[in-house]
């Protein structure tokens, strides 16, 4: 890093970076949907494929032995990385999967019911909606959680409660220390989603408390198709695998069959182990630029892109000022309301990738936008110049509409 | 400084070796091999001195030559004579040796004459050993959580306690089963890794349960100053032995009640390699070359071992004639500086005994940057953290950034073994 409110000077890490549509330059602002993969990452995938390729945890082999043995160590590397135990670490598909194994896994009553947040993504909301009884803690006008509604319902003890470290949507962080804090004071279990925080800030599980946390590689500078399901052991212990297959157990007879122990009675069948192989070098790569880092710059380019925001009058920010937010903001334009041709326009006419739409998080962008919003999410590679050129660009663009 | 080229017991000794060399000529294709392809025969070993014309041969290729290579005989796998030995290997390079019982027995009762307690212990009847370490094979089949304590005794009255793979993942009613299965087998010897049984010993502690007496053999990876007084505390002052064992050979090296390390001379030939290559001086870190003598079913000659070591001078005050030497861990483990090296056993005197340690381990993150990964309990100080702070700076160099940290888990490595030192990978 040169200085801490510099960037990282990372490009030539970056592949994609060097991408061109039609002759020009990509400017790469979409890091909340994923992140690009450095280098190392891509070759470690490579790697896998060409020089590995067997199986893990099936079999002898030496190279099989040697596929486990980082699949494995991918997993202690994590465990450090959230502060947890290794055996508390589940993989799976993605942050929705990892979501869904706790929604399904908990087998639920009927008098169970489900505290559910508004300002969700949909994974953290649908899987809730579609298996349990659920209520829900709104959103005040500016966009963020009503934190009085989510204390109060607390108190009629809902099994769990579902929070969302940062909002997708808006970037806001939510005081979840504090939210879980309260939730076991009345005997309520915690879910958190850390898609949209853990790129950004350090974790430790141990110190929140949290029972479940889930989170995906891809937003991590790791490859898609590996997310990660993190519970307390006692209770992932609990938890009835979602599904069944190879793998996942010790013992199979016709009448019986013994499950493996943590963390693998969650993991039945072949696993994503390329990408496994590719988080492995994420981790690294992260591990390096340090965490705290990242979160220093990742403030910086969030107070950036609001004050740039604050300077245009047609724009209004999603979720107000004042709140701890990441580099992931979004907005709305006055006086435009199908913002798809102004996202074809950013991306055909000047290479800018950034997001329009409902973010997954419907209901909070009906409820503070009523329509769609754009949003803008930077990462570690991202500049003061890339957000320089989008802004400036958007501002060419509204001339015309 | 004088050269130590070899360590020969006895004159008896060099006869076996020349036997062996003939012995290995006749019966395993992989020595007559290589030695025809470099125009030798036995009759080029007719002095001791000679057996540095023999190649040096390596782990990987007795794992590429197994069976058919290297056995010295149409010996079946399954042959109730012959002990198997799998070694899942600290950083993953794994081999399997298998050798006739009664040598390993042998080779076991010579190296415990350096202890006389554990030669008893060793050869009591009825045999009840206990052993503590990483389970020996994969997460698939190993360390079920259900298993009973009649699944793991073994035929030789050793019987495995319940372990998961990776020590601090281990349930504590896992725990707890493992101590009442000491109690209720009242072992006769005690057959550890001293970080597992110190995992163990803190736990017996926090349940108020003190584990009954028997000798204790540390084996298996480096016995850390800070495990073995973790153990101590609660048997006694002198307790645990370190006993350096590998699958290759059985017993290798045992500690005295001097505290001394002493090499199982009687048994096998040592030779002391240094850095260039060379015959090591005395007190020159040297890594060891073993060669066996007693015609087995899988002879060694020339074994490149990976261990390093320190021959010291002089005889010991225990009495004992064998060789005393230090051990300064695996060459994989060593911490690789600018100028120079640091091995675990400069790491481990450097991190000595603190109050309120549990477990550490130093990882090299790039080539001066350390962190140091510690497990702490109540009794950790802060005036604590800054001695150590000082101690190891003062072993890295000064141009060094070294970091500590205090975590709530290290990871094992996959063979299931701690390592004290992750140095990181050459050119990072």
């Amino acid at each position: 890093m040169n200085n801490a409110m510099q960037s990282f000077d990372l490009r030539d890490d970056f592949p994609f970076l060097s991408r061109q549509i039609d002759g020009v330059d990509v400017v790469y602002l979409d890091s909340a949907a994923t992140s690009l993969k450095p280098n190392c990452v891509i070759e470690a995938i490579t790697h896998f494929y060409q020089n590995v390729a067997t199986n893990v945890h099936r079999g002898k082999s030496y190279v099989t032995e040697e596929a486990s043995n980082i699949y494995e160590q991918t997993r202690y590397k994590v465990a450090n990385f959230i502060r947890c135990s290794g055996n508390e670490v589940v993989f799976c598909k993605n942050t929705t999967e990892a979501i869904n194994m706790v929604a399904l896994g908990l087998e639920l009553d009927s008098d169970d019911w489900i505290l559910v947040c508004s300002d969700a993504h949909h994974s953290n909301f649908l899987p809730w909606q579609q298996n349990a009884k659920t209520r829900y803690v709104g959103l005040l006008d500016d966009g963020s959680l009503d934190l009085e509604t989510y204390y109060k319902l607390l108190e009629e003890k809902p099994k769990l409660a579902a929070i969302t470290h940062c909002s997708n949507a808006t970037g806001l962080y939510l005081p979840v220390k504090e939210m879980i804090e309260a939730a076991h004071k009345h005997g309520v279990l915690t879910l958190m989603d850390a898609a949209q925080s853990i790129p950004h800030k350090a974790i430790d599980v141990q110190s929140l408390d949290v029972d479940f946390m889930a989170f995906s590689a891809h937003k991590v500078l790791g490859p898609t198709g590996l997310g990660i399901l993190y519970g307390k052991k006692a209770l992932l212990e609990e938890l009835k695998p979602m599904q069944w297959g190879g793998g996942m157990v010790d013992w199979v007879a016709l009448d019986n069959t013994q499950t493996r122990k943590l963390p693998h009675r969650l993991e039945a069948g072949t696993p994503n182990i390329s990408a496994v192989f590719g988080f492995n070098a994420a981790l690294d790569y992260i591990d390096k630029l340090g965490m705290e880092n990242i979160e220093k710059y990742d403030n910086f380019l969030s107070d950036y892109i609001v004050s740039k925001i604050l300077e245009n009058k047609r724009l209004t920010i999603i979720g107000g000022v004042g709140h701890a937010r990441s580099s992931t903001t979004s907005f709305s334009i006055q006086g435009v309301s199908n913002l798809d041709d102004l996202s074809r326009i950013l991306s055909d006419s000047y290479g800018i990738i950034c997001r329009t739409g409902h973010l997954c998080a419907q209901p909070l962008v009906s409820a503070v936008a009523g329509e769609q919003v754009m949003r803008i999410s930077a990462y570690v590679y991202t500049t003061t110049e890339d957000i320089d050129f989008f802004f400036n660009s958007l501002s060419e663009i509204l001339d015309f509409m | 400084m004088q050269s130590i080229q070899l360590i020969i017991a006895n004159k008896k000794n060099e006869q076996h070796a020349k036997r062996e060399i003939e012995y290995c000529y006749e019966h395993v294709r992989m020595f007559k091999s290589r030695l025809t392809s470099m125009g030798l025969t036995p009759d080029d070993f007719q002095r001791i001195e000679d057996l540095s014309k023999f190649p040096i041969f390596e782990k990987k290729e007795f794992r590429k030559h197994f069976p058919a290579g290297i056995f010295a005989g149409r010996y079946s796998l399954d042959d109730a004579r012959l002990s198997r030995s799998p070694s899942s290997g600290t950083t993953g390079d794994r081999l399997v040796t298998f050798e006739f019982g009664t040598l390993l027995l042998e080779r076991a009762i010579n190296c415990s004459e350096t202890l006389p307690k554990i030669a008893t212990a060793f050869s009591a009847t009825p045999r009840k050993h206990v052993r503590y370490a990483a389970p020996n094979c994969s997460d698939v089949e190993c360390a079920n959580p259900n298993s009973t304590m009649e699944d793991r005794l073994m035929k030789d009255g050793t019987l495995i306690l319940p372990v998961y793979h990776d020590l601090l993942t281990t349930p504590e009613h896992m725990l707890d089963r493992a101590i009442e299965e000491i109690e209720s087998y009242q072992p006769n010897l005690y057959y550890i890794d001293a970080t597992h049984f110190a995992f163990l010993v803190r736990h017996a502690k926090k349940r108020n349960k003190v584990l009954p007496e028997a000798p204790i053999v540390a084996t298996f990876s480096n016995v850390t100053k800070i495990a073995k007084a973790q153990i101590n505390e609660m048997f006694s002052e002198n307790a645990v032995k370190q006993l350096v064992s590998m699958s290759e050979f059985g017993w290798v090296a045992m500690e005295c009640e001097h505290g001394h390390l002493h090499l199982n001379s009687k048994s096998f030939i040592f030779e002391f390699i240094n850095e260039a290559g060379e015959p090591a001086s005395v007190n020159e870190l040297a890594e060891v070359i073993i060669t066996s003598l007693d015609q087995g079913a899988l002879p060694h000659v020339r074994y490149r071992t990976g261990d390093m070591y320190r021959l010291q001078k002089g005889n010991c005050s225990c009495g004992s004639s064998s060789p005393v030497v230090t051990f300064e861990g695996r060459k994989s483990d060593f911490i690789y500086l600018q100028d120079t090296f640091v091995t675990p056993n400069d790491v481990d005197e450097a991190i000595g005994v603190p109050s309120g340690l549990a477990l550490y381990q130093l990882v090299q993150k790039e080539q001066t940057v350390f962190e140091l990964r510690v497990i702490v309990n109540e009794h950790w100080l802060q005036s604590s953290e800054q001695q150590l702070n000082q101690r190891l700076s003062t072993l890295l160099g000064s141009n060094t950034e070294l970091n500590i940290v205090k975590v709530p888990y290290i990871e094992t490595g996959r063979s299931g073994k701690f390592r004290t030192c992750m140095p990181c990978e050459q050119g990072e």
